[in-house]
């Protein structure tokens, strides 16, 4: 087999690759912006604006990675959110009424949420359930389980439970130097995941199980147990977001994580992580993510009305699984019910 | 006016297999028609062109003198035509009545659903056929049985005139036959063309009254079944010019100890399997579909439970509870269906190479990537596969490039393959390529790999094995050596009760 | 072969037991909230607690919104498709009326003729969504959810809109004997009329078939896509209404109140415990109903004896489990048999 060229081998591969088709469209974004804020009169390429973005990105950041993972081995995760709701529940009530130090708080709400993962990897392998509608279901029981701790730490009535907490604070909102705490974490963290998706033999048997689940199982790899950790890492995860959430607001929010929804579906699908399955990595969600939270804050910038971005956000998703679908065109694993 | 049923001229290509090659025969009203052949005969071809799933690309259909071309399935039900194939086509939570009716619901005077009518209606259908069926009963509360009668009671509501069977007897127990007999009968002396198609020689015998019989795509001769025995037929399916393709190979002569040795093996699809294979031997399985031969793979391989029965390898005790298992201790598999099931088809060939060696690729934690490129790249030499690169998607390669992926997966470095079984390894591959195939199967087996060898080309496996066995409804019929085989005889085996 | 009687396919039913549970749970709802055991008379039993026309004044007017949902949501099921943006529709629906009512001197009667006409888009884009572009329905319906949801904020930037037409709140909060609103009679009627368009109507049960085995339907010439875009419009106006009628009874357009309370998930909650297989082809609204009283039952009983309502969050995700595992169980008994008849 003849030897591939430097180009061939480096730097096609590079342009054909979907990232840098995202990359071109967030740069085309920012200039489109910096053109139409200037119009206005405003300033949009600033460094102001740029921290801006990435602060909003810290705590969608931990649900994207979450859900990307999951939705490369061809699983999805619709309690995410309401798990991680109920992990900075739990933060807010242990440091606020039992009067725990801030990080066995954290520790014991991120087990819970483990324990939550853990039960939808079994309803999913186990019981056979879509998982669509499973983790549907574990998201009521979450929700319902971050209201009743919201209760305990209220003495019987759930609502936000507010606290005073100095080294939480910090990790919320403080920064080191002049980069902000969250950021940084979210940064190491989509590194770590990304060299795990794209270079670990983990990642690797996460993308074959997600490309064929029969020919993975076939060819020896276990797919239960990557699985069980795929969820449990998923709820983690959206358990670190909310965790970073409570510690930010200085309390644990009620509705905390409900915006944030399907922002992290929506980033990694954006991103290139293929609905389905088999496709895509970390770098991709990152971008998808940029995009979307640049989109967003752009369009406050220029003075659109807020809550367009919502809604273009949905429309933006349904565009993305439309090309998605017409890329792959088949039915799998999650999509299977219908 | 007389029914007929005529085939004139057809012909059906699909790319790479040329399906069916100037298919002419003609069918009778009032008579049953068996449509005989091994697999690959093209049976199934034809009945997708008689039912409108799939149009043939030279010739006609003629329906009592007149031709007819269908562009859908339900063209050819307008006509008259009902295939009744494997899978079944009903609403188990619905009624037997409203299955019946599906699409002709009857309605009141005010529009609404008289369900007292189409009981009335339906209840009428089932006694003519005498069946014991309640028509208000849920579908998928019937056995298998009982679910083909509604099938066929649908095609007879329909009033077709020409009814063709799949494999019908496939589910059915000895008094369920009966009764579907009966009910073929009376289909019969109502004048209707009826088309049975079926592996089962006794049946044959006792239900149709002529046979045609199909080899490779051709059709080979008619027979009056009252005129003719068994081994007529199966001389009529089998006998075909083989060249040079086997004489050609270089074969292993040298075989080791017992490497594989089942016995009583029984699995909920199988039972009573018991064979050896040894170091350098090909042991061939051979039989009709549904005789069990991926079934005994599938157990062979972790991946099916084994309800009885002991497997032991290298002189040791195995009990494999997962693929992984297997793997581990030296038992590989290609599995029939390389596209559903074998490879990942949007990774990349150097992944699909790797798969089940992901962790004797890696160091530590992560993937170690030239020794990951090494892996590839050798098997691709190995195998020529035709790629410029090991990180091209394995949907763009040909079926039999694919297949070399494939084995090259369990025969890579990294794997210590004692026992390699492969399910259909030239399943839709070219020529050329098969020959190439054929030959790495003999020198994977002059490396000391025990080799299975189950593939539905009788050709194939008589000249490429060293020992036959034959299957047949779930246990061995039979065993020859390559020496002692000819087709007719594994054929009669595969046949055998 | 057994007969297939009315009373042993009673007896199957899945809503059988429910209604078991149902009436048991009210019983003793009603015994605990009464207060007879700590020395009320019995009657109190008929005007206290859970019987007092306060209380089931409320869970009736509660309940009118759910109903209509469940109409258009168990049809939507049972023909195989689903739409998780029916809180979202309903909202953006309530929203627009409401914007209507509000800013223009219209007469209601026209707002609603208009909110109902953007209903039947809802409907269309939906349709489109999985006939034209081959969307799975329930991606679709999740990605319209947000865009409605959207929607609504940007009319109303998350505030509420008062109404104040006289005769749109008068229908809205009348009520026969001080308990049973006229809403909620409205609805009942809705809830038989689907029912009974289900069973008795051939259409209803072209629906089973084209839910139940989607390709054999085709086969048999039923057109999918011409079911499928009768049911969604038909979800969408309900949703509209069951929204207006909500608004109607609290004075205003609050989206944000619909969004919260979520009701399209206990109503997809209802529907499967009910019997309503989420893959499509079974199940009926009388169950669908039960199973929806049952999960409102258990709600009022917690707050009317004072416990936390999140409980209710709780049961209404962990009975769906439930009602799935059972699920899960049946079809694996029912596979092993089939496989020991070889």
């Amino acid at each position: 087999m003849k030897k591939d060229s430097f180009y061939i081998k480096h730097i096609r591969p590079l342009i054909k690759h979907k990232v840098f088709t995202l990359i071109l469209l967030f740069i085309a974004m920012v200039i489109m912006f910096t053109l139409w804020s200037a119009i206005q009169g405003g300033r949009f390429f600033k460094i102001s604006t740029f921290k801006n973005i990435l602060n909003s990105l810290v705590i969608s950041a931990f649900l994207t990675i979450g859900a990307g993972c999951l939705l490369i081995s061809g699983n999805i995760d619709l309690a995410q959110s309401a798990i991680g709701a109920f992990g900075g529940m739990v933060l807010a009530t242990a440091v606020k009424s039992w009067g725990l130090p801030w990080y066995l708080g954290i520790v014991i709400g991120l087990v819970l949420c483990a324990a939550f993962g853990s039960l939808n990897a079994l309803l999913v392998t186990k019981f056979r359930f879509p998982a669509f509608i499973g983790t549907l279901a574990m998201a009521s029981m979450a929700r319902g389980l971050m209201y009743l701790f919201s209760s305990i730490g209220n003495k019987g009535l759930a609502a936000n439970i507010a606290f005073n907490n100095a080294p939480l604070s910090f990790i919320g909102a403080g920064s080191i130097g002049p980069i902000p705490l969250g950021i940084i974490i979210m940064l190491v963290f989509f590194i770590i995941y990304g060299i795990i998706i794209s270079k670990s033999r983990f990642g690797l048997k996460v993308t074959l199980i997600g490309g064929n689940p029969v020919a993975a199982s076939l060819a020896g790899i276990n797919s239960t147990a990557i699985t069980y950790i795929l969820f449990i890492n998923s709820a983690v995860l959206g358990g670190i977001a909310g965790v970073f959430n409570t510690a930010r607001l200085g309390q644990g929010a009620l509705l905390a994580l409900q915006t944030n929804q399907f922002t992290g579906i929506t980033a990694a699908i954006l991103g290139g992580i293929s609905f389905g399955g088999g496709a895509g990595g970390m770098g991709g969600a990152f971008i998808g993510l940029l995009i979307l939270n640049t989109f967003q804050i752009g369009m406050g910038v220029v003075g659109v009305n807020p809550f367009w971005v919502n809604v273009f956000s949905g429309v933006l998703l349904l565009v993305a699984l439309a090309f998605d679908f017409i890329a792959q065109r088949r039915s799998r694993s999650v999509l299977k019910a219908y | 006016m007389a029914k007929s049923l005529e085939f004139k001229g057809i012909s059906k290509s699909y790319p790479g297999v040329r399906a069916l090659n100037d298919i002419s025969f003609t069918a009778q009203g009032g008579r049953v028609l068996a449509l005989l052949g091994e697999n690959g005969a093209g049976k199934s071809t034809l009945l997708k062109i008689l039912s409108g799933d799939q149009k043939a690309d030279e010739g006609e259909i003629l329906l009592n003198g007149e031709p007819v071309s269908f562009h859908d399935p339900q063209a050819a039900i307008n006509a008259g035509i009902s295939v009744i194939y494997q899978e079944r086509q009903l609403m188990p939570s619905m009624s037997v009545m409203e299955n019946l009716y599906v699409g002709s619901l009857p309605k009141t005077k005010l529009g609404l659903y008289d369900k007292r009518k189409l009981y009335n209606n339906a209840k009428e259908l089932i006694d003519r056929f005498n069946i014991d069926i309640d028509p208000v009963q849920l579908v998928g509360r019937l056995s298998v049985a009982y679910q083909q009668m509604v099938e066929i009671m649908k095609a007879v509501k329909r009033n077709s005139d020409i009814i063709a069977f799949d494999e019908p007897t496939a589910p059915l127990t000895d008094t369920e036959i009966k009764i579907l007999f009966d009910i073929i009968k009376k289909l019969k002396d109502e004048g209707k063309v009826i088309i049975y198609v079926s592996h089962r020689l006794a049946e044959i015998f006792q239900i149709t009254d002529s046979i045609v019989v199909l080899k490779d795509g051709h059709y080979v001769t008619s027979l009056e079944t009252a005129q003719t025995n068994e081994t007529e037929l199966i001389k009529a399916m089998v006998g075909r010019d083989i060249g040079d393709t086997y004489n050609n190979l270089s074969r292993n002569t040298d075989f080791g100890d017992v490497v594989l040795d089942v016995r009583n093996l029984k699995t909920p699809y199988v039972h009573d399997i018991s064979f050896q294979v040894r170091k350098g031997e090909i042991v061939g399985l051979a039989g009709l579909i549904g005789s069990g031969r991926t079934e005994v793979a599938r157990a062979l391989f972790g991946a099916d439970p084994v309800t009885g029965g002991e497997i032991y390898l290298d002189g040791e005790k195995v009990s494999f509870k997962s693929p992984r298992e297997a793997i581990d201790k030296g038992v590989a598999l290609c599995p029939e269906d390389r596209k559903e099931e074998g490879l990942v088809m949007q990774r990349s060939i150097k992944d699909n190479i790797a798969m089940p060696v992901v962790d004797r690729v890696s160091k530590g934690l992560l993937i170690d990537p030239d020794a990951i490129r090494a892996l590839a790249e050798k098997a691709v030499d190995k195998y020529s596969i035709k790629t410029p690169s090991i990180e091209k998607i394995s949907s763009e390669l040909s079926g039999g490039n694919q297949q070399k992926v494939i084995l090259g997966r369990w025969t890579s470095e990294k794997m210590e393959t004692k026992v390699l079984i492969l399910d259909e390894p030239t399943k839709g591959i070219d020529v050329g390529t098969k020959a190439e195939i054929y030959q790495t199967i003999c020198d994977l087996a002059k490396q000391g790999i025990a080799v299975v060898l189950i593939s539905s080309e009788l050709t194939e496996v008589i000249n490429l094995s060293d020992t036959i066995l034959t299957m047949h409804n779930g246990h061995i019929t039979g065993c020859l050596t390559r020496q002692e085989a000819t087709e007719e005889k594994v054929l009669a085996l595969a046949m055998l009760e | 072969m057994r007969k297939e009687t009315f009373v042993r396919r009673l007896l199957r039913d899945k809503a059988s037991p429910l209604l078991g549970v149902l009436i048991v749970l009210t019983i003793i709802t009603m015994i605990l909230s009464s207060g007879i055991l700590h020395g009320e008379q019995i009657s109190a039993l008929f005007t206290k607690g859970f019987m007092s026309s306060g209380n089931l004044l409320s869970v009736f007017y509660n309940l009118v919104i759910q109903c209509l949902m469940l109409c258009g949501i168990s049809m939507i099921l049972i023909g195989g498709n689903i739409d998780l943006s029916v809180a979202g529709q309903a909202a953006l629906s309530t929203m627009v009326f409401g914007w209507f009512c509000k800013n223009t001197s219209m007469a209601w009667p026209l707002a609603l003729v208009i909110t109902l006409a953007m209903a039947v888009c809802f409907g269309l884009i939906n349709t489109f969504l999985v006939n034209k572009l081959k969307f799975p329905p329930f991606i679709a319906t999740i990605g319209m959810a947000s865009v409605y949801r959207g929607l609504c904020n940007v009319i109303t930037t998350g505030n509420n809109i008062q109404i104040s037409r006289a005769t749109f709140i008068t229908i809205g909060n009348t009520s026969i004997a001080g308990i049973l609103p006229a809403t909620f009679v409205f609805a009942l009627l809705l809830i038989i009329i689907y029912q009974f368009v289900l069973s008795k109507t051939t259409f209803g049960r072209t629906i089973y078939m084209a839910g139940g085995n989607p390709n054999a339907a085709r086969l048999s010439g039923i057109k999918l896509n011409k079911v499928r875009l009768i049911l969604f419009i038909n979800n969408s106006i309900l949703a509209a209404i069951g929204g207006l009628l909500w608004s109607a009874q609290i004075k205003m357009a609050s989206p944000t109140a619909i969004i919260s309370a979520a009701p399209d998930m206990r109503v997809i909650s209802a529907a499967i415990l009910g019997g309503v297989s989420f893959i499509g082809g079974s199940g009926n609204i009388v169950g669908a109903f039960i199973a929806l009283l049952l999960l409102n039952v258990f709600d009022n009983m917690l707050k009317v004896l004072n416990v936390q309502s999140y409980w209710n969050v709780f049961a209404t995700g962990f009975l769906l489990a439930v009602a799935l595992i059972i699920d899960y169980i049946n079809v694996e008994r029912r596979r092993k048999s089939l496989l020991l008849n070889r």
